[in-house]
């Protein structure tokens, strides 16, 4: 028996349900009772229940795109800020297709402190630090464009269904929009006006995350600025 | 005991002072709080879990609580040194023991919680006016905590078992004892005596304690859904007219994100894609990605043949893609060798190694990490 509404928002601590149900993210099982450990927003599929939180650090996940700068570079490696507690690594023989050859070749060449980066995570677990690549297609050195940061657990919600939110600041302010599952937002617009309506618009989806109609009101926004 | 001695500042003696909380009050911190407890005023702001710097300071299997608490020089009457005190940092270290136990620290291996309070104004029980501002602060970052902690101290003023003692009583009373207890767990967390205290006082004092501690709790409760509830009072509109949520869940959303700016950049690439025989395996490509979009969930076969189907394309475009800083004569007289070999190399089987897991080690994941947080439950 669940004993909170669907879509409310729980606390740490706070008694969900009692019974026998799935524990999901942000749920702690205590015999037959199932508490919240985070704050964030209620919400059951079917036998399981789930917090999805509204505040939180990036944690790293195999197989997800971020968006790091370089820190530090090495003889044959890169260190990596993707931002949350470890610091992702970057091996030259992942960062380029052809061999590497660290005699010959100058890694600064590739990637220098404070280059952008697209990469993805191809292996991390709770012993070792992220490893990246950039090898695949699509990754690589970021340039020009802006990028902004925010919290990763807005991510999917900036994101929207199918992309659907994204695309749509994307057709309204005419930008180019990459969404790195770390909380950070590439955005490159040819005017500056419409880089400001794009990153507003973003700030408006992550302060109001946990509301509904959010699709319809940020179109609503998008219009109005638009004209003005 | 009587329940009708008045103590000195009109308060009965189970009463409590004054308690106001304010979280997300610092711009730059994970998540911030504020406290007034009658005359105490504390700030906390939490940072992390970030890297933990000593790195020998890490623990390999949890993340590592900070609590570092120190008062104002100007929180005082009199003079205080501004560095900290014997006091200072014993109460940073049994705070940061304390809340050890609370927080689900085996989900952040290697890193540290950085937890700091500023005391602005002191008037009796600044730690425990600290811990709830730990409490609140803590969980305004999103960290995963098994309950919300709240602190109180319970003493003796005048032969009589009070809650909250403030400074003037905690100077000149026979007994202080501060505790932090979790109401939902039923668990203290902190305990702390001062003074002589008979068995019945001290069983009275403790469970005055626990009963003001439900209270303030409750403060807190308040105060982290009220920052939420506003925004969704003034913003949100009625649940009724849009009834489906307009985002997906989240095993859901990975594929999605970049297929966006793909379609642009993929355009591109495969205009530039001449060899005869990939023309094929490039339509067939795009078409993958289409139907991907199209389809309402994507399966995990279908991304896990993206991907392979995927691996020859980007091989044929080796040349074009952008990622590639290096001198480009290089690569290029290695690229008819690199054209058959480098997919073929151990380094790139990671690619398929990691299509297959992502959909079904999704669930995986978040299993061990519930395991992991059972695990610690039971200890």
């Amino acid at each position: 028996m669940t004993l909170v509404e669907e879509d409310s928002i729980v606390v740490p601590g706070e008694l969900l349900a009692t019974g026998t149900f799935q524990t999901g993210n942000g749920v702690i099982q205590d015999g037959e009772k199932y508490y919240a450990n985070m704050v964030g927003v209620f919400f059951s599929k079917g036998n399981k229940l789930r917090v999805r939180p509204l505040k939180g650090r990036y944690y790293p996940k195999v197989g997800d795109k971020v968006l790091g700068t370089i820190e530090d570079v090495n003889l044959t490696s890169w260190v990596v800020n993707i931002r949350g507690p470890y610091r992702g690594f970057l091996l030259a023989s992942n960062a380029i297709k052809g061999r590497f050859d660290p005699i010959k070749d100058d890694a600064r060449r590739i990637y220098d402190v404070g280059d952008v980066i697209k990469a993805e995570i191809i292996s991390f677990d709770r012993t070792r630090d992220p490893m990246l690549s950039t090898k695949f297609p699509r990754l690589g050195k970021v340039e020009d464009g802006r990028i902004i940061e925010i919290s990763p657990n807005h991510i999917p919600r900036v994101i929207g269904r199918k992309g659907s939110m994204v695309k749509m600041i994307k057709r309204a302010t005419n930008s180019k929009i990459t969404v790195a599952q770390n909380g950070r937002i590439w955005i490159q617009c040819e005017k500056k006006k419409d880089q400001d309506l794009a990153i507003a618009a973003i700030n408006m989806i992550t302060r109001e995350a946990h509301t509904n109609g959010l699709t319809d009101r940020v179109q609503e926004f998008l219009d109005k600025n638009k004209q003005a | 005991m009587s329940d009708s001695y008045v103590r000195p500042d009109g308060r009965g003696t189970k009463q409590l002072r004054d308690l106001k909380v304010e979280v997300g009050i610092l711009d730059r911190a994970e998540g911030s709080a504020r406290v007034d407890l009658g005359n105490n005023i504390a700030v906390a702001s939490v940072y992390g879990p970030r890297e933990m710097h000593p790195k020998h300071a890490a623990r390999s299997d949890r993340a590592v609580m900070r609590v570092n608490y120190r008062m104002a020089t100007f929180s005082v009457d009199g003079y205080k040194r501004s560095y900290p005190s014997r006091r200072e940092k014993e109460i940073s270290k049994v705070l940061s023991e304390a809340y050890e136990s609370v927080v689900l620290t085996k989900n952040w291996p290697r890193s540290v919680i950085d937890v700091h309070i500023e005391i602005f104004q002191s008037d009796g029980g600044t730690r425990t006016a600290a811990s709830i501002a730990i409490t609140a602060a803590l969980a305004d970052a999103g960290i995963p905590m098994r309950d919300l902690t709240g602190g109180i101290a319970s003493g003796l003023y005048e032969d009589h078992v009070v809650l909250d003692l403030n400074g003037q009583e905690d100077m000149k009373g026979t007994g202080d004892m501060p505790i932090l207890y979790s109401p939902s767990v039923d668990e203290i967390s902190l305990f702390q005596l001062d003074g002589q205290f008979t068995f019945e006082q001290f069983k009275e004092a403790f469970n005055t304690s626990k009963t003001g501690i439900r209270d303030v709790v409750e403060v807190i409760q308040n105060a982290l859904k009220e920052k939420y509830l506003l925004i969704r009072e003034q913003y949100g509109v009625d649940d009724e007219d849009d009834e489906d949520q307009d985002y997906d869940d989240e095993d859901d959303y990975d594929e999605d994100e970049e297929d966006e700016e793909e379609e642009e950049e993929e355009d591109e690439e495969e205009e530039e894609l001449t060899p005869v025989p990939s023309e094929p395996i490039g339509e067939a490509h795009s078409t993958t990605v289409a139907t991907d979009e199209e389809e309402e969930e994507v399966t995990p076969v279908t991304s896990s043949n993206f991907v392979v189907k995927q691996t020859p394309t980007t091989d044929s475009g080796l040349d074009e893609t952008p990622a590639e800083e290096k001198p480009s004569e290089e690569t290029e007289d290695e690229s008819k060798e690199i054209k058959n070999t480098w997919f073929n190399k151990p380094g790139a089987e990671l690619r398929p190694m990691k299509s297959n897991s992502t959909s079904e080690e999704d669930d995986d994941d978040s299993e061990n990490v519930m395991r992991d947080i059972e695990y610690s439950q039971e200890e």
